[in-house]
């Protein structure tokens, strides 16, 4: 069990790098291209984009883990589950936890999505937060908050997408007025052919310093894909690929700090359908 | 506009009210894209109706397609001679044109030159005939509406403040426009405005006129000797704009090969600008090749006075001219009217063949004098009562090649020249090149030519640029302007230079969806941050955007952009961003529509500002400098039941980096902002 000290350091140094609080950069696919989360493909839509949530054409079930750092304790684990409820809803539910006893942060989300025309779809979802620090400093914290999202095909092979995450700020402790972060990404897709996209975003929490991603997924074969991407200052390199086999996905992640070492993720998905989801 | 005026205004404006039939014209979103484009490199945020105005009512451009010749048609900004070679001969072989829907059918003709050529075509030029007004005036398009807008919390201008007992400002936070227009075909526009700016008083002991701001105008352009009457409030502009043109002139902008000009004379004024235009008469003479133009402008306008020590004598005059058209304190209201400007002016102009020419003079006369010479820069500025200013314009087309300037001369000892020339090159790449020099003693009002700077003066500068388009889709624009300031100028004490860039790469993959890139760079010499005198450091300002939009579906758009801005001076860098959202609810069936915007900012300090165009309610125009850290949201509902048109817009601005907005008695203590405008309208015959 690390010290305390230890791992506070490693959420702050996680905070800064990520560019968000932990929960929110729980994104076990996302790892590998450049943080980057705004895909159709996206089992983890519920958890991290509701704006892709829309695309979603299957019913499907995924659980993931993540390593950060290779720091014990540092731990993330996370579980998403898209249920279509006609052809053009989603509902989206999905869990996030991060931490151990001493510390942990841990959220809950329920996502609605709607495609809105072929070419646009739009998410939201309510998510709640729990926060718990030593209980002789903080104690438990409980929020709500919000999230949206869009998606859509301005042409053949350009696609945008936007997230917004906490806009209401809800406010986490008295002292310093301190407020989960209100994030905003937006997307740029541009799908080269049908075997490729190649996606740059800017990650932005108001008030700070924004963050620039960049990612690209290559399609192998039917079952194989493969991804690649950064995120910069400092640059952080990921890769990961994902293999289907019939109704089920896994899912390897990994990347790299220059300053905080290898974090790596493994994630695995149910699907109720074996048809092929578009980028 | 003096009261009595005003009484007699208002009743031929109730008058007119009470002889109605249905009918309304409303702007369109090709029209806010179009000013957007011509504004948004502009560092300033102003009342951009009066230049909306100037882009789309040319009294004098309405062509007969069947008829207009190869200069007519390039008279029009933005037509190159490709393009019009392409009508010629369409028209040539397949006849007259039977609908304005058939230049679709020419390939030369993008939709970008599709929607110029539409507004300024017709099938039908039969001019209007008439014997006596009133049955013209019962004859004409006649809209009326009023616009409401207010904001919270207020600033604590509205507040006691100190020891005072009564607010600074005097009155309501209240803004009121009042706007009546009216229109026979191309021939008649007359109008009457009324507007009280937010914290201005209203029929109060101090404003018992009501409104702060009053203008008429009554227009005709027709054919035949008296081409053009003007009387009430108007504008002139001539040539290139450098002897004589109010109101807002085009400058550099997207549109990279819009560099000239085309002025069309006089226009009348229906703008709420308080300070850019002309009050009095005008009248154009049409013989055959000559055109004769005579005006006349007598109003007041306003001004701090003040006191100067010259050479040991002291003197009451006029030490700077105030355009901000705010009255909401005594300070503010002391500057109101405090000056008599009188303007005379006549133009003649020449045309032969391909070539025009043009002689232009403008009397100018104050009736307290001029001293401006207060700082190192403003040493040459002029100063005095009163300067005639004569000017002499070209404009002549070479096969594709279109040459244009203008010179200046003044009775107190201006110059200044301006030359360029827009060539076509096979219809896929055209060219343009312009060359200034504007002496450091041209100024005065009515110089709107291009410039780098808003006033055309002190200013040596050479602009290239180039339009390369292929394949239909795909168009490359570029510019680069190298300017340099011979004598000191405002935050330059030294002999200033600059190198401005704009690189633009746009894509249409289709028919409604609209992509492009920008890059825009800007290096120049101001004064260092510890402001030692004649010591310059290069600043640098470059900015990035990526923009799209898109018909989502039949009755939904989106547009988005994502910008980046850097501002650098020695040993420091600021940087921005701004990423926006808009969807546009429009369906077809309904006379309803609904836009939002979300934006969603953060920019670490007000040199490194991000400009947006925002929409509004009808004829009302924002563009906002975003700096800080923030988000900001504004919906607008448009409803239109028969001749009555209702429009709200509401916004909320949220800051992140800050606990107050704005600035001195516009000071509001909070992090956030509500605005809300609201226009009702009818329209009527």
């Amino acid at each position: 069990m690390p010290t305390f000290k230890t791992l506070w350091i490693a959420v702050l140094f996680c905070s800064d790098a990520q560019g968000a609080y932990l929960p929110s950069s729980n994104k076990p696919v996302a790892l590998g291209v450049g943080n980057i989360a705004a895909f159709k493909s996206n089992p983890f839509a519920a958890n991290n984009h509701p704006g892709t949530l829309a695309f979603a054409n299957k019913n499907s079930l995924s659980l993931g883990v993540e390593s950060l750092f290779l720091v014990e304790g540092l731990n993330m684990a996370c579980l998403s589950w898209n249920y279509r409820l006609n052809k053009r809803q989603i509902l989206g539910l999905g869990y996030n936890f991060f931490g151990h006893s001493a510390y942990n942060e841990s959220m809950a989300k329920i996502a609605i999505a709607q495609k809105l025309s072929p070419v646009f779809g739009a998410g939201l979802s309510l998510d709640y937060f729990r926060l718990q620090l030593p209980s002789e400093n903080f104690g438990v914290k409980h929020l709500l908050s919000i999230e949206a999202g869009i998606y859509a095909s301005l042409s053949s092979n350009i696609d945008f997408a936007l997230h917004v995450l906490n806009p209401f700020r809800p406010r986490i402790g008295e002292y310093m007025d301190e407020r989960l972060p209100f994030v905003v990404n937006a997307t740029i897709l541009y799908k080269p052919n049908k075997n490729a996209i190649i996606a740059s975003e800017w990650h932005q929490i108001m008030n700070e310093k924004g963050q620039l991603r960049a990612g690209v997924i290559y399609k192998v074969s039917e079952k194989m894909s493969l991804r690649g991407g950064a995120y910069f200052k400092p640059i952080n390199l990921g890769f990961g690929f994902t293999y289907c086999a019939r109704n089920l996905s896994v899912h390897f992640d990994f990347a790299m700090h220059p300053y905080l070492n290898l974090s790596s993720a493994a994630a695995i998905t149910y699907t109720s359908t074996n048809e092929s989801q578009d980028f | 506009m003096n009261h009595k005026i005003f009484n007699l205004g208002l009743i031929i404006f109730i008058g007119l009210v009470f002889y109605s039939k249905p009918s309304f014209s409303q702007s369109d979103e090709e029209q806010l894209k179009e000013l957007e484009r011509y504004i948004e490199t502009r560092d300033q945020s102003a009342d951009y109706n009066d230049l909306q105005d100037f882009l789309i009512l040319k009294p004098d451009a309405f062509l007969d397609i069947n008829k207009a010749t190869y200069l007519d048609f390039l008279g029009i900004n933005g037509i190159n001679a490709e393009c019009v070679k392409a009508i010629l001969n369409h028209r040539r072989l397949y006849g007259a044109f039977v609908s304005l829907l058939e230049l679709q059918t020419i390939d030369a003709i993008t939709f970008e030159s599709l929607q110029l050529l539409k507004r300024y075509l017709t099938l039908d030029s039969k001019d209007l005939y008439f014997k006596t007004l009133w049955p013209i005036l019962k004859k004409s398009d006649k809209e009326i509406m009023l616009k409401i807008s207010t904001s919270r919390p207020l600033a604590i201008g509205y507040m006691p403040l100190g020891n005072d007992s009564v607010p600074k400002y005097l009155g309501s936070p209240n803004a009121y426009q009042l706007r009546f227009r009216a229109k026979v075909n191309q021939n008649i526009w007359y109008g009457f405005n009324a507007e009280k700016d937010e914290g201005e008083d209203f029929f109060s002991a101090k404003n018992r006129q009501g409104f702060d701001f009053y203008s008429a105008h009554f227009f005709i352009a027709k054919r035949g000797l008296i081409k053009k009457i003007a009387v009430g409030d108007f504008q002139a502009n001539f040539g290139q704009g450098l002897t004589m043109s109010s109101g807002l002139g085009l400058g550099k902008s997207a549109y990279v090969l819009n560099v000239k000009q085309n002025n069309s004379g006089l226009r009348p004024f229906r703008s709420f600008n308080e300070t850019q235009f002309l009050r009095g008469v005008g009248l154009t003479v049409d013989l055959k090749k000559f055109e004769s133009t005579l005006f006349v402008s007598r109003h007041k306008i306003d001004a701090t006075l003040n006191t100067i020590d010259r050479d040991g004598l002291l003197s009451d005059g006029i030490s700077s001219l105030v355009n901000t058209g705010w009255h909401r304190t005594d300070l503010e209201k002391s500057k109101k009217n405090a000056v008599l400007k009188v303007l005379v002016g006549h133009n003649l102009s020449y045309k032969f063949k391909t070539l025009s020419l043009g002689l232009v003079n403008v009397y100018h006369a104050y009736d307290k004098p001029i001293l401006q010479k207060t700082k190192l820069y403003s040493q040459y500025y002029f100063s005095g009562k009163s300067y005639l200013k004569s000017g002499l314009y070209f404009d002549y087309w070479l096969k594709n090649v279109n040459f244009f300037g203008e010179t200046c001369l003044s009775s107190f000892n201006v110059n200044g020249y301006l030359v360029g020339g827009i060539m076509s090159l096979a219809g896929d790449l055209d060219l343009v090149m312009v060359h200034r020099n504007y002496s450091k003693t041209l100024n005065g009002d009515g110089l709107n030519s291009f410039s780098e700077n808003s006033n055309s003066n002190n200013e040596v500068g050479t602009y290239f640029g180039f339009v390369f388009k292929w394949a239909k889709k795909r168009t490359f624009s570029c510019y680069v302007d190298r300017y340099a300031s011979p004598w000191y100028a405002f935050n330059v004490d030294g002999q200033g230079r600059g190198t401005d860039f704009l690189a633009e790469y746009n894509l249409k993959p289709n028919k409604s969806t609209v992509l492009y890139v920008r890059f825009k760079h800007k290096l120049e010499l101001e004064n260092n941050e510890i402001g030692h005198f004649n010591e310059l450091n290069f600043t640098e300002k470059y900015s990035f955007r990526m923009h799209a939009e898109a018909k989502i579906n039949p009755v939904l758009s989106l547009k988005t952009r994502i910008e980046f801005s850097n501002y650098l001076i020695p040993k420091n860098t600021f940087s921005g961003n701004m990423i926006y959202v808009d969807f546009i609810y429009h369906p077809n069936s309904v006379n309803f529509s609904a836009t939002t915007r979300l934006s969603f900012f953060n920019v670490d300090d007000y040199s490194a500002r991000i400009y947006a165009l925002e929409n509004d309610v009808l004829y009302t125009y924002t563009v906002v400098g975003l700096s800080g850290s923030g988000a900001k949201i504004y919906g607008i509902l448009k409803y239109k039941y028969k001749s009555l048109n209702l429009q709200m817009r509401y916004s909320f601005i949220r800051y992140y980096d800050r606990s107050t907005i704005g600035s001195s008695y516009g000071t509001v203590n909070s992090k956030h902002l509500h605005e809300i405008n609201f226009l009702i309208g009818y329209a009527f015959d």
